[in-house]
């Protein structure tokens, strides 16, 4: 049995255009996602987020690759692990002229939910005043907060939550990302989809950055952070230091009167090289950098989604 | 049997779907008014003032004048050449029965027109309203909703389907047998005699009546589902309708009335259309006389059979294929 929740090895999908050519949105994702805790899922726009979930969740047939749930091939066995799958995809998208109440009790009763279950999922987000009221009659904080309820009628092992924090205002992504954090503490796996990293920073334990439909990074979130950590070196000579710094392959930057060493290397390297041509350090503080930096970094070199992957067929 | 339950309820949920079940009603009601009212009994009054009418007109000198070209020529005037005097001033000469236009309830050309055509409407308005069923879970992106929940997508669309069909078929029994009851009624009231055949001809034809609303409404489910779009479906309705038949004519077909749509329904509601055919000819023999042709049950169910096969085929095929937005 796989340790993982999510796996997928060698994923890609690959839409044909109308002028015939070929649009690779996911190319050769390996995503591996453990059980327990808040997984983030980032990429710039465009990146193949919400294509690779589509593909997850059976509604995007992938062009080559292999997918498991729960250690389950999917979609082939779909329909055995998708009662314990919670997921919003995109925006909410329900029938605007029922009910909050009827929408979810149509999908429950289809995987044979009782109603009471409906009350319980509504109360939990905060709908049960509203839940009589046509569904086209809510503010979009209302119809995300529908959809996780949607996402909890079954109650679910894993969340895929793709933005789910879109359009809410900011009483309501509190309120969001407080159930989420709650919901991965409890034991369910949530794999959560976002463009907004401080989201990621603050909720998630464990996070996956793609770029063109690639896995970029992938670990726990303290890890990933470390990997970007820099130092701010004070020395008398700063200009001297670069130098000496830089023919040893430290890579640093004058930032006015400051060195600033980007490496993962051990700080007492910087002081040994610099100590040995007579730079006494002053002060070594390290920097540690925050998902956005390393984010931006990781993604640089990318031009966004669509645009790259035609260069893939190239 | 659970999804099915799901989709029965999503159905009766919606609100174009009820509103069109409700038009179908109506129209079997003012089309049951309609005839009620066409046929209904000369009163006293009526036949007094037609009587009168008659008279006064039997004094005019064209009466006389037409009765004397009756007897010449009693070919002018649709008779015989053996026509007597007797049956000239039967031809001619002014009764109050001129005068009154309406005729009693005929029932079997109750079922032949009027029937027929109720039975055509009912099931043109169900179709619209599978469309619109089938549509709405596209227009709203609701469809990837439901597979998340149900992944099973053959499931889903025969569920649905079946759901389709079954309303369709339920709502056109009810509409068609409401408005016989209606008639039914009518002649008890009025003292018409109808023969236990013609009764069991009115079953039959609502009985295909009611195939037929079931297979209108199940078509166009299945090419919602195929294109995705409630607009596009219509336009593919409407653009057969209207330009099909054109099509058809301009073709070169011999019997290009064996291949309408509406020829073909009528033909399956009715149970058979009967038509003349006139193949091309020289006019220097007996060519150009018609042709008695017929369409019958069988040929009508394949005209339209197949191609609902067809579509609902590659509509399943596709549903289970393509990506879902």
């Amino acid at each position: 049995m796989s340790d993982f929740v999510i796996e997928t090895t060698g994923l890609r999908k690959e839409f044909v255009s109308r002028r015939g050519g070929r649009l690779v949105a996911v190319n050769n994702l390996d995503l591996n996602v453990r059980a327990g805790g808040v997984h983030g899922f980032l990429g710039p726009n465009g990146s193949g987020k919400t294509t690779t979930i589509r593909m997850l969740l059976g509604l995007a047939r992938p062009t080559a690759g292999t997918m498991a749930l729960f250690g389950r091939p999917v979609p082939h066995h779909l329909p055995e692990v998708m009662t314990q799958v919670g997921a919003v995809v995109e925006a909410p998208k329900f029938s605007p002229t029922f009910s909050g109440r009827q929408n979810l009790q149509l999908l429950g009763r289809a995987i044979g939910t009782p109603d009471e279950r409906v009350d319980e999922v509504l109360e939990t987000v905060s709908l049960t005043g509203r839940d009589r009221d046509r569904y086209k009659s809510y503010s979009l904080g209302m119809k995300q907060r529908l959809a996780i309820a949607a996402t909890l009628v079954k109650q679910p092992r894993l969340l895929i939550l793709d933005e789910p924090t879109n359009g809410l205002d900011p009483a309501g992504i509190r309120e969001v990302r407080e159930t989420i954090r709650v919901l991965g503490e409890s034991g369910v796996t949530v794999l959560l989809s976002s463009h907004i990293l401080a989201e990621v920073q603050q909720v998630c334990t464990s996070a996956t950055i793609i770029g063109n439909g690639r896995v970029l990074a992938s670990g726990k979130v303290d890890d990933l952070l470390a990997r970007g950590t820099s130092y701010a070196v004070r020395v008398a000579d700063p200009e001297r230091a670069v130098a000496v710094l830089n023919e040893v392959k430290l890579p640093a930057t004058l930032d006015g009167e400051i060195v600033r060493v980007d490496t993962d290397r051990s700080p007492a390297e910087i002081t040994r090289h610099l100590a040995s041509h007579d730079l006494w350090v002053a002060e070594l503080t390290p920097v540690r950098q925050d998902l956005e930096s390393f984010f931006l970094d990781l993604t640089s070199g990318d031009t966004l989604g669509a645009e790259a992957a035609k260069g893939d067929n190239q | 049997m659970r999804l099915l339950t799901v989709e029965l309820t999503r159905l009766r949920l919606r609100r174009a779907v009820l509103v069109l079940l409700g038009l179908a009603a109506v129209i079997a009601i003012l089309m049951f008014a309609g005839t009620a009212w066409d046929s209904r009994p000369v009163s006293d009054e009526e036949l007094a003032q037609a009587e009168r009418q008659a008279a006064a007109d039997a004094n005019q000198p064209w009466v006389e004048e037409s009765l004397r070209d009756c007897i010449e020529n009693p070919s002018n005037w649709g008779l015989p050449g053996t026509a007597s005097e007797a049956d000239c001033e039967e031809a001619v000469v002014p009764r109050a029965e001129f005068y009154v236009s309406r005729q009693p309830l005929d029932i079997g050309e109750a079922r032949t027109g009027i029937g027929v055509g109720l039975a055509g409407v009912v099931a043109a308005l169900l179709m619209i309203a599978s469309v619109t069923y089938a549509g709405h879970d596209w227009a709203t992106g609701s469809m990837g909703n439901q597979l998340l929940f149900e992944p099973r997508r053959v499931r889903v669309w025969l569920a649905k389907a079946a759901a389709v069909a079954l309303v369709a078929a339920l709502a056109s029994a009810a509409i068609l047998a409401a408005f016989w009851l209606g008639i039914w009624a009518l002649t008890e009231s009025r003292d018409i005699a109808v023969s236990g055949d013609q009764w069991r001809k009115i079953l039959a034809l609502n009985g295909r009546g009611v195939l037929v609303g079931a297979g209108a409404a199940l078509a166009g489910y299945a090419l919602t589902m195929l294109f995705r779009s409630t607009v596009a479906t219509i336009s593919l309705m409407f653009g057969i309708a209207v330009a099909g038949n054109i099509l058809i004519g301009l073709l070169p077909l011999d019997d290009s009335e064996r291949w309408l749509t509406p020829t073909n329904i009528y033909a399956v509601l009715a149970g058979r259309y009967e038509y003349t055919f006139f193949p091309p000819c020289s006019g220097m023999d007996d060519s150009c006389d018609g042709i008695e042709k017929v369409i019958t049950l069988t040929q009508g169910m394949l005209y339209f059979g197949v191609p609902l096969a067809i579509v609902a085929v590659l509509s399943l095929w596709l549903f289970h294929r393509r990506d879902v937005p």
